[in-house]
């Protein structure tokens, strides 16, 4: 693409009213390279701005929300050379940018934006670099450029995305349309879905005939019995006297459809009941399945119980709708489908009346629909919150006992039940309101046919038994109806449901799947991070970072807390994936590996070792479960694990808690030194493994972990610098940024900040040794 | 009248460079250029509590009140403490596209018009009983002060979430 195109179009997307001025600015020949639009004016309102960057000169066009200048024609250029100019730097915090125009010996401009253009300013500042540097050879083709940004929001995004993290749930369908992607999960149980329906439809029809069984048995029997009766008492001459002998067949009839009704139905509430169940069960595994494939991002910005009470209340609705309310619906729809059919086959007319009240409710019902499913949303939201408290408190027990503040704790779990009963109570209002109305409809439709019924049969046209029909059948169907309203509340709870559920399994993994998988196998350990920066949200955590580790060397990480070291951990284990740069394992970006084969490799022991609800042999080999015991128990003997556990009474099948409370934290840590061994990972990443413990505790710990990093890559991160005596290379850390590297005497003779740090860190051993 | 009166004199100053930094000089004469105002509280007291650190990360000095400063002072650390994030108050929310997120919400702000997406309901979160914050799709944030001076439609819509 040559430049002149390029900046033909970018003149073109501008604006109208701005490309004439821009045009006499611009000299013959030279051309627009990049344009941002600062979406901020200087007192930090919103409104548009333009900046543009040409060949020769920097022009800007003041946005000026604030001061009620709209008319943008009016709008002076300012300009700038780029000769005049050495730098342009963006800056981002807290939702704000800034674009600063550095001069030779002051500030020649600062533009402001909001959050949302920091991935195009720097673009444009990468551009202008770019100009600076004097390599026009570099080639605009803005095709390429424009990959960079998300198409929804405008922020950054990686290579090969098609949408930023940020943005990366999928655009929500409407939640009753939620329902509809049930589906899915009831496709693969459709069998049993048929024979339910098919049983609802036979249950239907039973119920139905013993009302179609009432018309011959009142207009043959009973109606012209009567007649008989009276004309015989009138002394008039009565005719032939009715049968009586159909009588005993129509009650037979009418004992047989019960029974069928019952039988029928049976069948079908336990088939329907069961495949309902089933497919909440495929629901709930679907979604624990999903939640473990979703990158650390998602946890961190999710609270336990509303994940838990996504997975378990909100699937629990789902079923609940499916197995009982889903099968009312659909056998109340074929009932009022029967009679409606039936009632204009004996009278048009009249089932017209009879019908009129429907659309009323129809209406009311898509009035009420909207408001009911927020309420539901709502209320499902404050349950989780609810939730959400347990979830804090419970593992914080000792915290909240310590502190003496289990009233507080009993408050604020008090405060947020009170919302659950607010958000609920909502519902009730409203519900209270909706469902006598429909009571009342009905009512009123039974007077109407009461109506014209009299009068049909007055004036000869219907018989009795027809109306007779006709009042049993509306009141069924207005029951039917009644019943049906109630179930819009299971309705739209479970589409509140169905929509949480899928906003989990909608969201897609930030660390993606590569395309074409490179199977890592069994890696030497060669790690090589190249120019990589992490940006978490708007504030930068990692800058540049240029490291390449040897195949078995040992990394010390040091510098204070907040430097990015544990970032930098969990982007190698794949954790997250890095904005720019990359990670190289044996020369292959590890982008490239599927992510569960990248992370065998890998063997993690982490400050706070967690151990999950088990025994100690099954703890060690999580990272293997089908290890032998003899390679647990050597694994335990090297980890200097063996002894401790031969004191407890079950040996290695001593069950730890939920978080290994009856151990220390050394022993707890011994186990999971001996849980990274067994799975004999390449690339071990210690992350402030002995911090935790101490002094005494930390001499034994290490010895495990010398063991433990003997011939593996390993990464370090460590507090105490004593811990990395045995470290190949040291790396300091500070701001995201390495600042030092080399061996422990090299780094001393720097005088530098690690001198500091070990300094400091004798001085209080001393102190304490004295003391 | 009162600000004169609980004004104090203070042993610093602040002046803007022509970087457009602040550089700050304390009592004895020392100057640190490229210094930042750090507010300490700045959602529950955003007017107390702000803290000049150097650009080392160190606290020069601690103040109290902004308003006991005199005027020339509290209006440069006015300004940089306004430079330093970007929360829009939100005064009216004009529509929002859909009941379901993501949905594009349309505002008037204390800034101006504009439009943003909000990705996931838990976005909206209550701070304190009627102050409510709303963060976008890219991670900036919005506040309302007092969801009680709202009109009724955007208490409404803001009542959805919260």
């Amino acid at each position: 693409m040559n430049l002149a195109s390029v900046s033909r179009d970018l003149l073109r997307s501008l604006p109208s009213q701005w490309q004439g001025g821009l045009r006499s600015h611009l000299e013959e020949g030279e051309s627009i390279l990049a344009v941002f639009h600062p979406d901020l004016d200087r007192k930090l309102w919103f409104s548009e701005g333009l900046i543009v960057l040409s060949s020769r000169q920097i022009l800007s066009i003041e946005p000026t929300g604030s001061d009620n200048a709209t008319d943008l024609e009016s709008s002076k250029i300012q300009t700038w050379n780029i000769a005049d100019s050495v730098d342009l730097q963006v800056h981002e915090q807290n939702g704000l940018g800034t674009i600063e125009l550095l001069g030779a010996e002051s500030r020649l401009k600062a533009w402001r934006f909001s959050g949302r253009k920091t991935a195009e300013a720097r673009l444009f500042a990468a551009e202008f670099a770019g100009v600076k540097s004097g390599d026009s050879t570099v080639e605009v083709d803005d095709s390429n450029s424009l990959t960079g940004i998300c198409p929804s929001c405008g922020g950054g995004m990686r290579e090969g995305e098609a949408i930023c993290s940020s943005c990366s749930a999928a655009p929500a369908l409407p939640p009753t349309k939620s329902l509809w992607r049930l589906i899915r999960f009831a496709k693969p149980r459709a069998g049993s879905i048929a024979l339910g329906f098919i049983l609802t439809l036979g249950s239907a029809a039973a119920t139905q005939i013993p009302l179609l069984l009432t018309v011959p048995l009142v207009d043959n029997v009973l109606s012209p019995h009567q007649n008989w009766l009276e004309m015989k008492a009138a002394g008039k001459d009565p005719g032939p006297a009715v049968s009586f002998s159909m009588v005993p067949y129509y009650l037979l009839g009418l004992i047989l459809c019960a029974i069928l009704a019952w039988l029928l139905s049976w069948a079908k509430t336990y088939v329907l009941a069961s495949v309902g169940e089933q497919i909440s069960a495929d629901l709930r595994n679907q979604t624990y399945e999903h939640l473990q494939k979703l990158s650390l991002e998602f946890f961190g910005g999710k609270r336990t119980g509303d994940l838990i009470s996504r997975v378990s209340t909100d699937t629990q609705r789902i079923c609940d709708f499916l197995s009982m309310q889903l099968i009312d619906f659909g056998s109340d729809l074929v009932m009022i489908f029967l009679t409606a059919t039936a009632l204009i086959a004996l009278d048009p007319w009249m089932s017209l009346w009879t019908l009129l009240p429907f659309p009323v409710i129809a209406w009311m019902i898509n009035r009420v629909r909207n408001r009911m499913r927020h309420g539901f949303a709502r209320g499902n939201a404050a349950w989780s919150e609810m939730v959400n408290v347990l979830a804090d408190t419970i593992p914080g027990i000792r915290v909240v006992k310590a502190f003496a503040q289990e009233h507080r704790e009993i408050e604020r779990f008090a405060v947020r039940n009170q919302h659950v009963l607010e958000a609920n109570n909502k519902v009730n209002r409203l519900w209270a309101t909706f469902a006598p109305f429909i009571t009342l409809i009905t009512e009123v439709a039974v007077i109407i046919i009461w109506a014209f019924g009299a009068w049909q049969v007055f004036h000869g046209q219907m018989k009795i038994g027809i109306l007779w029909f006709f009042i049993g059948a509306i009141s069924r169907l207005f029951g039917r109806l009644d019943s049906m309203s109630r179930m819009l509340a299971g309705t739209q709870r479970a589409a509140a449901a169905t929509h949480r559920m899928f906003e989990i399994l909608d969201r897609v993994p930030s660390v993606a799947e590569p395309v074409k998988p490179v199977k890592p196998g069994r890696v030497e350990g060669e790690v090589e991070i190249k120019g990589m920066s992490f940006r978490y949200g708007s504030r930068e955590v990692l800058h540049e970072i240029n490291l390449h580790i040897k195949p078995g060397e040992m990394i010390g990480l040091v510098g204070p807390s907040g430097a990015g070291k544990s970032t930098l951990v969990n982007l190698v284990c794949r954790f997250y994936d890095p904005q720019v740069g990359s990670i190289f394992i044996d020369g292959h970006d590890i982008r490239s590996f599927p992510v569960t084969d990248y992370r065998a490799n890998i063997g993690i022991v982490l400050q706070e070792p967690f151990l999950f609800f088990g025994s100690i042999a099954e703890n060690i080999a999580y990272g293997r479960p089908k290890a032998t015991r003899s390679e647990i128990i050597r694994s335990a003997k090297a980890a200097k694990a063996h002894e401790f556990i031969l004191r407890l009474p079950d040996g290695y099948d001593s069950i730890v808690g939920e978080r290994g409370q009856s151990l220390s934290g050394g022993e707890r840590q011994r186990i999971s030194i001996a849980r990274a061994l067994l799975t004999d990972p390449r690339i071990l990443i210690l992350d402030e493994a002995t911090s935790a413990v101490d002094t005494e505790t930390e001499r034994e710990i290490q010895e495990a972990l010398d063991y433990l990093v003997k011939g593996r890559t390993t990464i370090a991160i460590a507090h105490r610098i004593s811990t990395l005596r045995k470290a190949d290379r040291i790396v300091v850390l500070e701001r995201g940024r390495i600042t030092e590297t080399g061996k422990h005497d090299e780094l001393l003779r720097l005088e530098g900040t690690y001198y500091r740090l070990n300094q400091a860190q004798q001085q209080m051993a001393q102190q304490t040794i004295e003391m | 009248m009162t600000e004169i009166k609980t004004t104090i004199d203070p042993d610093f100053y602040v002046v803007r460079d022509n970087w457009g930094h602040l550089a700050f000089v304390n009592s004895a004469g020392v100057r640190h250029s490229k210094v930042t105002a750090v507010p300490l509280f700045p959602i529950s007291e955003p007017d107390h509590w702000v803290s000049i650190v150097s650009s080392t990360g160190e606290e020069l000095i601690l103040i109290e009140s902004i308003d006991q400063l005199p005027i020339a002072l509290r209006t440069i650390i006015k300004e940089e403490l306004s430079f330093r994030e970007l929360i829009p108050k939100i005064l009216t929310v004009r529509s929002v596209s859909g009941t379901t997120e993501p949905c594009e919400w349309i505002v008037d702000t204390d800034r101006g018009l504009t439009k943003f997406v909000l990705n996931n309901e838990e976005d909206i979160r209550r701070l304190s009983a009627h102050t409510v914050q709303i963060v976008d799709a890219t991670g900036v944030r919005f506040r309302v002060d007092d969801t009680r001076k709202l009109d009724r439609k955007s208490q409404q819509y803001i009542e959805w979430y919260v």
